[in-house]
């Protein structure tokens, strides 16, 4: 017997929210539009892995959440200084 | 110039990636892991404190030359694939071998976790040296 459980349609959600990330980051005029874009799109990613092991009963995917989540920050981290200051290092 | 939350950040983040990105290397080879991306974790945490502490200052005391890294480390490699043939079997033959140990329980014992140490060392070393040598260029 096929049932949806609550879980389910909160990954449905999750999906539908990609779509305004998606948006800003092709239409956002400025770079650090599309840098926060890409910074939220990271965050709905590892939220989805979360209750995706939990949909599963499998912890395989928190090892993948916190790999992404590492390098989106190092990531947001590095262009925030750039855009900052105009230097890396 | 960056800020003192940037910086705290940064210190917590360095042991526990490091300790991450280690376990991730032993839990290779049948589990989600392995040696690339525990080499790719480790890289990340150390050209964050490149970016966030700067690299003239973080070069002042801690300065490994990452290019010998990666040597060894695709020495360690190659003599992994290279020392099944001493034994008789192809190139490139793992063996596994279960070891009980006292007070702990059975561990796994696998002639892949060399190989993936050496790819381990070959992506620290790669991604480092880049970075660093990209970062010096004025």
């Amino acid at each position: 017997m096929n049932t949806i459980h609550l879980l389910d349609i909160a990954l449905i959600f999750m999906v539908l929210s990609i779509i305004p990330c998606i948006h800003r980051i092709i239409k956002g005029p400025t770079i650090p539009d599309r840098v926060i874009a890409v910074d939220a799109l990271a965050t709905v990613i590892v939220v989805m892995l979360g209750v995706y092991s939990f949909v599963q009963e499998s912890v395989f995917f928190m090892d993948v959440a916190l790999v992404i989540s590492i390098i989106a920050f190092v990531g947001t981290v590095t262009i925030a200084k750039y855009l900052d200051e105009g230097v890396v290092f | 110039m960056t800020t003192l939350i940037t910086k705290t950040i940064t210190k917590i983040c360095i042991p526990l990636v490091s300790l991450f990105s280690i376990s991730l290397l032993l839990a290779g080879h049948n589990n989600p892991g392995g040696g690339f991306i525990g080499g790719v974790m480790f890289a990340s945490v150390i050209s964050l404190t490149y970016v966030v502490f700067g690299l003239n200052y973080t070069k002042s005391f801690f300065n490994p030359s990452w290019d010998k890294l990666f040597g060894a480390g695709l020495l360690i490699a190659s003599l992994t694939a290279f020392g099944a043939i001493l034994y008789g079997n192809n190139f490139f033959r793992s063996s596994i071998k279960f070891v009980d140990i006292p007070l702990y329980g059975e561990i796994e014992l696998a002639s892949a976790t060399l190989f993936d140490i050496g790819v381990y060392f070959v992506v620290i070393g790669t991604l480092l040296h880049i970075f660093k040598n990209v970062g010096e260029d004025k």
